[in-house]
C-alpha cells in the first residue's frame, strides 16, 4: 500500500478538507461513492469481471470496470503451460539441477490449498486439474484454476481465501452462498467462475 | 427471551501492497490491483482511508462511529448508509473483502 510518488502532489491544506468533509455529511450524500473510473485498458482475452455478490445481478449502471484475463482448468492441465504455474505452485515433480540453482520441487497437493476438504486426499492440483465430469470435480478444478489465476494477478476480483470459502461451502453443503438466500448449484459456480477466466 | 447474535462482516484492503492513493482537497484518487483508477467522493475518501490505515479488519458499524466523530454535525444513520454503499461499491471493484472477524 502507498501514496505513490508518482502521482502529482497533493494541493489541498487539512483545512479545507475537513471544510469539505462537513459541507458534505450536512448537505447529505447525493454522490456515487465512486466518481469516475479510468478502467485499466482490457487487453486481448481479457473480460469484465465481477465479484461473487456481485455477479448476476442487474448492477447499478455504474460506469466502473474491472477485467480479469484468467485462465481455463485446461490451459493450466497443459503440459506446455506447467512453466506458467505462479509460486508456490508446482504442478510437476521437479529434479533438482545444482548447475541451474534450481532445488528439487514436488507437485502440490489440492489439501494443502484447500484445508480441511476431505475429498480429493493425496490428490494433486493437477490430478483435480485432469477430473473430467460433473458435480463436485467441475467446481474443483475450476476453483483450482482460479486459485492459480489469482496467484498469477489474472482475476482481481477474487482471493485464495475467497475461493477456498467457495470450495469450503460447496463441498460441505452441496451450494455456495454469494450473498444471504442466494444458492450457486456446482453449474451457477462454475459460471461464475468462467467469468474470470476468459482465457 | 432468544436472541440471534451475529458477527457483523469485517472488511479489509485486497491486496493492500498493490494499492496506490492520492488525495486532494478530500477527494481521494485510488489505483486498485486491478490497475483501473477510481476518483471517490469525500465520504467514500473517508472510508477507504480508514480502511487502509487500519491495521485490522472493520465493521461498517466501526467505520460509521469513526466516521461520526470525525466529523462534526453528522448523524450516525446517515453516515451508516453511506459506509454502505461505499462498502458495497468497493467490494464490487475488488477493493475491499470480507476479513476474519
Amino acid at each position: 500500500m502507498s501514496d505513490d510518488s508518482s502521482l502529482p502532489p497533493p494541493d489541498s491544506k487539512p483545512s479545507e478538507a475537513n471544510a469539505t468533509r462537513r459541507r458534505f455529511l450536512r448537505g447529505g450524500a447525493a454522490a456515487a461513492p465512486v466518481l469516475m473510473t479510468l478502467a485499466s485498458r482490457p487487453v486481448l482475452g481479457a473480460q469484465v469481471c465481477q465479484t461473487a455478490s456481485a455477479f448476476g445481478s442487474m448492477g447499478s449502471g455504474r460506469a466502473a470496470q474491472v477485467v480479469c484475463s484468467g485462465r481455463t482448468p485446461d490451459y493450466w492441465a497443459n503440459e506446455q503451460s506447467f512453466p506458467s504455474w505462479p509460486a508456490p505452485y508446482t504442478a510437476a515433480a521437479v529434479k533438482a539441477d545444482p548447475l541451474a540453482g534450481r532445488d528439487a520441487r514436488t507437485p502440490t497437493l489440492f489439501q494443502s490449498c484447500f484445508a480441511g476438504s476431505t475429498q480429493y486426499h493425496n490428490k494433486t492440483l493437477l490430478d483435480v486439474l485432469h477430473t473430467g465430469g460433473g458435480s463436485p470435480n467441475d467446481v474443483a478444478r475450476h476453483c483450482v484454476a482460479a486459485m492459480l489465476n489469482v496467484a498469477a494477478g489474472l482475476a482481481p476480483v477474487l482471493t485464495i481465501p475467497k475461493i477456498c470459502g467457495m470450495w469450503q461451502d460447496f463441498s460441505t453443503r452441496g451450494y455456495y452462498e454469494p450473498t444471504a438466500g442466494v444458492r450457486w448449484d456446482n453449474s451457477r459456480l462454475v459460471a461464475y467462475l468462467r467469468s474470470t477466466m476468459p482465457n | 427471551m432468544f436472541v440471534a447474535l451475529t458477527t457483523p462482516v469485517r472488511w479489509r484492503i485486497v491486496a493492500p501492497h498493490a494499492i496506490a492513493w492520492r488525495e486532494w482537497n478530500g477527494e481521494v484518487v485510488v489505483r486498485a490491483q486491478s490497475g483501473s483508477v477510481h476518483l471517490l467522493n469525500p465520504f467514500a475518501s473517508l472510508v477507504i482511508r480508514l480502511l487502509i490505515d487500519s491495521p485490522t479488519p472493520l465493521s461498517t458499524d466501526e467505520l460509521s462511529s469513526a466516521l461520526q466523530a470525525s466529523v462534526s454535525g453528522s448523524h450516525l444513520g446517515e453516515a451508516r448508509d453511506e459506509v454502505d454503499a461505499s462498502i458495497e461499491e468497493f467490494e464490487r471493484l475488488g477493493i475491499v473483502e470480507p476479513g476474519p472477524s
